[in-house]
């Protein structure tokens, strides 16, 4: 089997019972809250959706855990299952494009310490198509590979690869639009 | 997890177009898509919703299976099944080969799928993008 | 034991037809210079899936689940899905010549090509065309040919022309609301 198809259908590795021992369901949830919460903030862009979502995931996993066996496949297992999640709550939602002038301020701000260009950087990343900013978000939150990536979104690695590669190109693009735009509305403003 | 930023970023506010093509897209992104943390509470409000479900899970499996085995049969009713369910183990496994090779096919549709899907997308941004150039040129 | 023998007949069946006639209800043959490309490539995707290799994959879909649901009713008057996609590390590792070859099957008065893109900045491009045989979408071609990757897929059957925009709408993607004929040099 071709490397992409094997990541398509890839078991999920198993590992020895006593590994099972060490997985506590509330350790687990206090050690991944944070990487679980922000995957479905960066991509929800709301904050108690995002809440709520990662609420189901862990109560998913509460009812699964017997069926994991080592850490890292809880770790697997909870990105795979949060982006899925995500990428299935966007799709009841459709359509879930804007143009990017029309695009909402984000429901919860980047961070209060955040400059104009990294709100404007949050505000273009919410406007990508929902697989290339669910990619963006575990490419650049959670550093995965574009094999990594692959493997918890069930798609081609090169698919991650070109997704990412248009991604960036559209980011800096709309960026510099954005950036222009506001430039030339200060300047109109600023003469009147 | 996040490198030191060039000097220019730090005074970003004030940076003009140009200068946002030289900065590292790459470093800002790292910084605008940090872990967050989980609101107060959040762990507390999951162990809480955990056992409640869980409990009224099991209160209610309890009692169906308090109901079942009071009746009288039942008991060897099940032991029947036990019987029929292993004398079909076998043809379970033959089975089990089947599935997996059904389950192959429907992963290798799935993947086609995606690939046309993503292919017709990348298409739809290449035109989308030719729209834009030509609105604003 | 005795009833689970037509299946395997069956299941053996669709496993020689699919090995033995690999281009099937095809509309484009596949260059042998494509094929060859899989010994260049960094990573290769090969599908080729007939019509009844499509109907026993859709009894493995879960109409509970969204994605199985959308792929069983793209698929239910389709008669055959064939992909080849290529990936390279450097550039320049095929000739356009190969891509040139499937084009030129794709000449004849049933088919219409929907939408191409040249970037010349980007290096890529990519052809949409349908065949349309009674008024009716009987197929199609997705020819993409960046500088890494070269992939070309070809769907063969009835198509509703609402699958054609939707197919680009499912799998977590938008819909695909290109004009047609947008070919031009960036």
């Amino acid at each position: 089997m071709t490397p992409a198809l094997a990541n398509f259908a890839k078991p999920l590795p198993l590992s020895a019972a006593a590994d099972r021992a060490g997985l506590e369901f509330s350790g687990l949830l206090r050690q991944h809250q944070a990487m679980v919460f922000s995957i479905a903030l960066r991509f929800l862009r709301d904050r108690s959706a995002a809440e709520d979502l990662a609420q189901e995931v862990f109560l998913q996993l509460h009812h699964t855990l017997d069926s994991l066996a080592s850490a890292e496949h809880v770790t697997f297992w909870l990105r795979r299952v949060t982006s899925h999640r995500c990428l299935d709550a966007v799709r009841r939602k459709r359509p879930e494009t804007v143009p990017l002038e029309d695009s909402p301020e984000p429901a919860a701000p980047a961070r209060e310490r955040d400059g104009m260009l990294e709100a404007r950087l949050w505000q273009a990343i919410g406007s990508l198509p929902a697989a290339p900013r669910m990619i963006v978000v575990l490419h650049y939150q959670e550093e995965l590979t574009a094999e990594e990536i692959a493997q918890t979104l069930t798609m081609p690695a090169a698919t991650v690869r070109s997704h990412l590669r248009r991604s960036l190109l559209l980011l800096r693009e709309k960026l510099t639009r954005m950036t222009e735009s506001k430039l030339k509305q200060e300047s109109t403003g600023g003469s009147q | 997890m996040n490198p030191e930023l060039p000097q220019q970023e730090l005074r970003r506010n004030e940076m003009t177009a140009p200068e946002i093509a030289d900065i590292s897209l790459d470093a800002l992104l790292r910084r605008t898509l940090q872990r967050e943390d989980a609101p107060a509470g959040f762990a507390e409000r999951v162990l809480a919703e955990a056992t409640r479900r869980q409990a009224g899970a099991s209160s209610a499996s309890a009692s169906a299976r308090r109901r079942t085995f009071a009746m009288p049969g039942l008991r060897f009713a099940a032991a029947a099944a036990v019987l029929v369910a292993a004398s079909v183990g076998v043809r379970y496994h033959a089975e089990q080969q089947e599935r997996a090779q059904g389950e192959a096919a429907r992963n290798k549709v799935m993947l086609a799928l995606r690939i046309t899907s993503n292919k017709l997308h990348q298409v739809q941004m290449h035109v989308s993008q030719m729209s834009t150039d030509d609105s604003t040129n | 034991m005795f009833h689970k023998l037509p299946l395997k007949i069956a299941t053996a069946v669709l496993a020689a037809t699919s090995i033995a006639l690999p281009a099937g209800a095809q509309d484009i043959k596949f260059p042998v210079s494509l094929e060859n490309l899989a010994a260049k490539a960094k990573e290769t995707v090969d599908v080729t899936l007939d019509g009844p290799m499509l109907k026993w994959a859709s009894k493995f879909m879960d109409k509970d689940k969204e994605d199985d649901a959308e792929a069983k009713r793209i698929i239910q008057n389709l008669k055959g899905i064939y992909v080849r996609s290529y990936e390279f590390e450097k550039e320049g590792e095929y000739s356009l010549s190969v891509v040139e070859e499937i084009r030129s099957q794709l000449q004849g008065p049933v088919w219409q090509h929907m939408v191409g893109v040249r970037s010349k900045k980007e290096g890529d491009n990519a052809d949409v065309y349908v065949k349309m045989e009674n008024g009716q979408v009987n197929g199609l071609v997705v020819i993409a040919a960046d500088p890494h990757e070269l992939t070309i897929v070809n769907l063969v059957g009835l198509i509703d022309p609402d699958q054609i925009s939707g197919l680009s709408g499912e799998f977590g993607i938008p819909k695909m609301t290109g004009k047609p004929h947008a070919q031009k040099g960036k």
